[in-house]
């Protein structure tokens, strides 16, 4: 499977599915896709972290005016703006291992 | 070599979603659920709130008899109406969920005690104290009582449908933040939780007693210089009713074998809330510009975000009334309708009496009393902790109450455990459908505790004030020290028949007022001791009696009024006092123009309250030298005053521990200098001083408002300590439309998110009030940000 083919899907179950299920679906969305992707572990890892990085990001930009970023700085000590990258990151970077792990995991043909 | 490398990967991801997905402790910080909480769908981003994009609602529910609607105007502020009283309290549950879930769980919890549940072990400790003092055991018999009056019972059963409603209806995402933060889940509202509320309110509110500190003291001093330390009555003192009181009652004694006379060990004392007082007061129209009434009230409490009070207006076809409820109880506390209008300021009697068990048996299960032997009962308490094993503890209930500290052998009588024989809970939601003040009395009658000062003016010209609630009958000293407990005859001797409570209705002066001082002159025929504010009360008298053609916006002056007596009275003699050599002192020319008032501004006020306190303190060496050692009360303040006014040669004036005898110039000096070394050459403005704020309910400084820019003190009517006063402020004038004004420190919302979550705290802080209007009809609202319709 393509990487652009890879990005999309991850991107698009994780939207959709992450609206009824645990915000943990994420994890094996990845395994799955980048298990049949048959990419790299660096590239699964790449293409899961950025697309749920990105979806995450997003969404947060969509759901928040404005005012949850301040409180989130203010609970962890860090600027503001900052807030929604950080929880950007930890999805993108739960994805990317799962990512990863379902690339190795896959018997090379 | 790939797939184990796959593997490990793998392993190391699910540590990590574990990790994210349960909160934990670095320390003694706890961290959250990270991937729970910071992720877009279910975490916090969805509290996120905009101001612009509130959308109407339309609910179901077979609760409801016929269609209700709910405006909320451009203050967030909750209209109902609603066709009869019992789909108005379904609404009122509904609307103070929506806006306020967490505290109301929040505060329920902590007189159940458990906080340790939801917070963790750090607050295992308090939840056992709150199970010891028997809070839960109060609100079981406070529910069992309510059920005996089935038609009031049935008013709190459909409030409570009502927030159920509303949580029943969430789904994770949805959950106020706390609830995120915490990572716990809202669970049912029930009529116990109304009661517990209650019961919280009473803790605040009638939670004082000194037992143990007042018999270590009686002990300590002798009867003589107990006397002099701790006197009960100030002769300036104004009370709330100022006689006659036409009552035929004998004095019942105190025998001196009844108190406990011993030193009582250990220094951990619950301290009762300090800052806890309320202001009221109600004009005549003889006095008023307008000629019709005018009734004020300022509540003071601890402040917290979200604020304490809710804004609510009610309408059925039977009524209209409007002005703040506390979240957790149906009805309006504090409010007015179109023709009167009523608040409450604290009491302050002690009703809380401690009596020392004497066991037979090691086990300490066996008890005497009146010379029987008598068995305790357990009431077996499970309190769950986070992350932890549940904690079991079997309190024993005595005779008197729940056996409260072991080592002490001390048990609790305390008013709050009793089932109220009449019907409570109806207080506030019959109250606030009266039209005259007859029909005001009877419907607050069956009030308990704790007790209020119950202030009423109306639109017939009418003004009265009861001190309300069941007033224990007891012995002359009775409930100030720690009683012996042998006898069954040292407990209360029933009660104070309510036609006898004090009370006053339209006095020749004009008007009435309580600010939480002596309910009485000691003429009253009822002996009863407690906790008394010693100078709003006479502030408000002072400025009262000789106030005329008063106006709503007068009233409203003097809410903000931060005059000190205190300051008045002891500043010149301290100044007299003083030796001449500190007379040129910068510090000392600064106060000498002061003008005794405590404006956020003012540089004298810091100068004087630090002086008068390190005064008071060095002045009573005799008392705060050993309270590291001994549990012993604080002196009041007017003592210090009084003994400064009539007795500066007194012997206390002397330092106890020095070899020198000192004297009351010795004390002054002494503690201005100790003044100019703790102010150092640059001093503090009093607001930069006293640094307000408001903590929201869990500490969080990111939900918590700080640097609040006010003026006032404990002692003045604006009585803005640091975190303590004016909850919210309230004036009605009762023309034919009541012109009404009021506002308190905080939001509607509950949601730190939300733009009305603390928007009005600078409002208020500044003195300006917002105008509150009773609009009959839902279409009348300016503004309406949005509404909830409720159809069965």
């Amino acid at each position: 499977m393509k990487l652009s083919y890879s990005f999309l899907i991850i991107a698009a179950l994780s939207l959709v599915l992450s609206i009824y299920l645990p915000w943990w679906i994420i994890a094996p969305i990845s395994l799955a896709v980048c298990y049949y992707a048959q990419l790299s572990w660096a590239k699964s890892f790449l293409v899961s972290f950025i697309s749920v990085y990105l979806v995450w990001l997003g969404s947060i930009y969509f759901f928040d005016y404005g005012t949850i970023r301040s409180i989130v700085g203010d609970l962890f000590s860090m600027p503001a703006n900052v807030t929604p990258y950080f929880a950007a990151a930890l999805g993108g970077l739960i994805a990317g291992l799962f990512g990863a792990a379902g690339s190795l995991l896959k018997p090379k043909s | 070599m790939r797939k184990i490398s796959g593997l490990s990967l793998l392993l190391i991801g699910l540590v990590l979603v574990y990790i994210l997905e349960h909160s934990w402790k670095i320390g003694d910080n706890p961290l959250p659920p990270l991937g729970k909480l910071l992720n877009p769908y279910t975490g916090v981003w969805q509290n996120s709130e905009d101001k612009l994009t509130y959308t109407d609602i339309d609910l179901n529910s077979k609760y409801v008899k016929n269609e209700v609607k709910i405006v909320f105007d451009d203050r967030m502020v909750p209209h109902i109406y609603a066709q009869n009283i019992e789909d108005a309290l379904f609404a009122q549950g509904y609307v103070e969920a929506y806006h306020r879930l967490f505290q109301m769980d929040v505060s329920t919890r902590s007189p159940d005690g458990r906080l340790a549940e939801v917070f963790g072990e750090s607050l295992l400790e308090y939840d056992k104290k709150q199970r010891r003092l028997g809070l839960g055991f109060a609100a079981d018999n406070a529910v069992e009582g309510w059920k005996k009056f089935p038609e009031s019972y049935a008013l709190v059963e459909q409030y409570s449908r009502g927030v159920n409603h509303f949580i029943n209806q969430l789904k994770p995402e949805d959950y106020p933040m706390e609830y995120k933060l915490l990572d716990f889940a809202p669970t049912e509202w029930t009529p116990r939780h109304c009661a517990l509320h209650l019961k919280a309110m009473t803790q605040t509110l009638a939670g004082y007693e000194e037992d143990i500190e007042m018999s270590n003291a009686l002990k300590l001093f002798g009867k003589s210089d107990f006397a002099t330390i701790y006197p009960e009555h100030n002769i300036k003192d104004v009370p709330v009713i100022p006689g006659p009181y036409p009552y035929a009652n004998p004095r019942l004694d105190l025998a001196d074998n009844t108190v406990a006379n011993k030193i009582i060990a250990g220094i951990e004392r619950p301290r009762s809330n300090p800052g806890v007082g309320s202001n009221n007061w109600a004009v005549a129209g003889s006095k008023t510009a307008s000629g019709t009434p005018i009734l004020a009230n300022d509540p003071h409490l601890g402040l917290t975000l979200p604020s304490a009070w809710y804004e609510i207006a009610i309408t059925t076809p039977a009524f209209s009334a409007r002005g703040v409820s506390l979240p957790g109880q149906p009805g309006i506390m504090i409010g007015f309708n179109e023709h009167i209008a009523w608040g409450e300021t604290n009491v302050g009697h002690d009703v809380m009496d401690y009596h020392e068990i004497n066991w037979l048996d090691s086990n300490q299960t066996v008890y005497g009393l009146d010379g029987k032997k008598m068995d305790v009962t357990y009431r077996v308490e499970t309190i769950k902790v986070k992350n932890k094993r549940d904690v079991i503890d079997s309190v024993r209930y005595t005779f008197w109450g729940p056996v409260v500290d072991d080592d002490k052998n001390l048990a609790l009588r305390w008013l709050a455990h009793d089932m109220a024989p009449g019907p409570e809970i109806q207080t506030f939601v019959k109250g606030m459908q009266c039209r005259n003040y007859d029909e005001y009395l009877d419907a607050t009658g069956g009030f308990y505790c704790p007790f209020q000062n119950f202030l009423y003016a109306d639109n017939h010209g009418e003004i009265g004030l009861r001190v309300n609630g069941s007033i224990p009958v007891k012995r002359a000293g009775q409930g100030r020290m720690v009683s012996t407990g042998k006898l069954s005859s040292d407990d209360w001797q029933g009660f104070i028949p309510r036609n006898q409570n004090p009370q006053i209705r339209n006095p020749k002066t004009g008007f009435v007022t309580s600010a939480n001082q002596w309910s009485t002159y000691s003429a009253y025929p009822y002996y009863y001791n407690g906790s008394f504010e010693p100078y709003r009360g006479r502030m408000t008298n002072r400025m009262l009696s000789k106030m005329d053609s008063i106006s709503a916006h007068d009233m409203i002056a003097l809410q903000q009024n931060v005059y000190s007596i205190q300051a008045e009275e002891a500043l010149p003699i301290l100044l007299k006092y003083l030796d001449e050599s500190y007379h040129k002192h910068a510090f000392t020319e600064l106060i000498k123009e002061w003008d005794y008032n405590y404006t956020a501004d003012s540089k004298a006020a810091t100068i004087f309250d630090t002086w008068f306190t390190e005064f008071h303190e060095l002045l009573w060496d005799e008392v705060y030298g050993v309270r590291d050692v001994t549990a012993l009360p604080e002196p009041d303040i007017w003592v210090t005053i009084s003994l400064l006014e009539k007795n500066p040669t007194n012997k206390f004036f002397d330092i106890a521990s020095t070899k020198k005898q000192e004297t009351v110039l010795d004390i002054v000096a002494q503690s201005f200098v100790k003044t100019l070394e703790k102010l150092g050459r640059d001093v503090p403005k009093w607001v930069d001083y006293k640094k307000a704020r408001i903590p929201h309910l869990t500490r969080l400084p990111a939900f918590s408002q700080e640097n609040i820019q006010i003026g006032g003190y404990k002692h003045s009517i604006n009585a803005m300590q640091q975190s303590f006063g004016p909850s919210w402020r309230m004036v009605v004038e009762l023309t034919e439309k009541p012109t009404a004004y009021g506002i308190y420190p905080g939001g509607q919302s509950g949601n730190p998110a939300s733009a009305y979550y603390k928007n009005n705290i600078e409002k208020w802080a500044s003195g300006q009030y917002d105008k509150l209007t009773i609009e009959t009809k839902a279409q009348e609202i300016p503004n309406p940000k949005f509404s909830i319709t409720i159809k069965q």
